[in-house]
């Protein structure tokens, strides 16, 4: 057994951050958790441009943004201070150490995930319509593909599995492999403790 | 009451400035009454060091130099915004809910608002 490093200690982070994390990091405020969470760090990370790990560059599409902005207007936050929220968002990928802007990623959904695909259906039989493809991951990998994103960071790990993705370990750590590019998908709090240790190893069985 | 201070600038700097001042509709004097306040805010040695880099830094240290003034400043909104919006969303989840239940909340609330989108 060996170990494959995916990400070299020091070199940028380009980090996908999940509309689940951001929406988590403000039930926590809300909620008066300013402590140590996952998403926490990982906001902070992506906040300072930083992490013990090295530099983290955000990368982040206008459909994200524009998505979680509906996200949080539904969850009752207010439309002005949604909005703000969101914008800062793209200004810290902006700000970040490769000052890389929001992406614009045209078409996408091509990457069925666990919870996209669809399901067996008789197509001779009128009534049974093909169930609508959730594109809510797809989007969010398309644009960590398309930014050649190193991670994403999900609390919805097990809706990214996919013929495409390899497990490193169980419920915390997959690779998705996609033509011209690899992501690691990693569970928030997988990826707040890689952030902090800088280690993104993992084991190779087999030669 | 107001006093006029003068400056001379460059053409260049004055039509940034009357542009920038377009754009935010307000007048070139309001803008340059802004960048006056901010300066004078901050401490001696940081003009200082502003100074400094000014004369003898170059234009890729400049650069770094501003990016991160301004993501000072995002940080700051940010925290404001987050802060307005700890009053919302009041129903979402109970507040003495574990960590591990806020985590299942947000995915299953950041869904279900998807969905409804």
């Amino acid at each position: 057994m060996r170990d494959f490093e995916i990400i070299v200690h020091g070199q940028t982070i380009r980090l996908c951050v999940d509309l689940n994390i951001w929406v988590r990091y403000l039930l926590g405020r809300r909620a008066g958790r300013v402590g140590p969470s996952a998403a926490n760090a990982i906001v902070e990370a992506v906040q300072r441009g930083r992490s013990p790990a090295g530099p983290i560059q955000l990368i982040v599409s206008y459909t994200m943004l524009a998505r979680l902005e509906d996200v949080l207007v539904r969850l009752s936050f207010q439309p002005g201070d949604a909005s703000a929220f969101c914008s800062l968002m793209g200004a810290f990928a902006r700000r970040g150490p490769s000052g890389i802007p929001p992406h614009m990623v045209l078409g996408g959904g091509t990457s069925p995930t666990a919870e996209s695909r669809m399901l067996t259906y008789n197509p001779y039989d009128p009534k049974v319509v093909p169930p609508r493809a959730d594109d809510e991951d797809g989007r969010v990998l398309d644009t960590a593909v398309a930014g050649q994103a190193h991670i994403i960071a999900t609390f919805n790990f097990a809706d990214f599995r996919s013929p495409n993705s390899q497990v490193l370990e169980a419920g915390r750590a997959q690779l998705y492999q996609a033509a011209h590019h690899n992501v690691l998908i990693l569970h928030a709090n997988k990826a707040a403790e890689c952030l902090a240790s800088g280690d993104f190893s993992w084991p190779i069985v087999g030669p | 009451m107001g006093r006029t201070v003068s400056a001379y600038v460059t053409d260049e700097l004055a039509e940034s400035v009357a542009l920038e001042a377009k754009r935010e509709d307000r007048s070139p004097a309001q803008i340059a009454a802004l960048a006056l306040r901010f300066f004078i805010a901050l401490p001696r040695d940081a003009r200082v060091s502003l100074a400094a880099l000014e004369s003898l830094g170059t234009e890729s240290e400049r650069r770094l130099a501003l990016n991160e003034v301004a993501r000072a400043l995002n940080i700051a909104e940010f925290e404001m915004t987050c802060r307005r919006m700890q009053g919302h969303g009041s129903t979402l989840v109970s507040d003495h809910a574990s960590d591990e239940e806020l985590d299942e909340a947000a995915v299953i609330l950041t869904r279900s608002a998807l969905k409804r989108a």
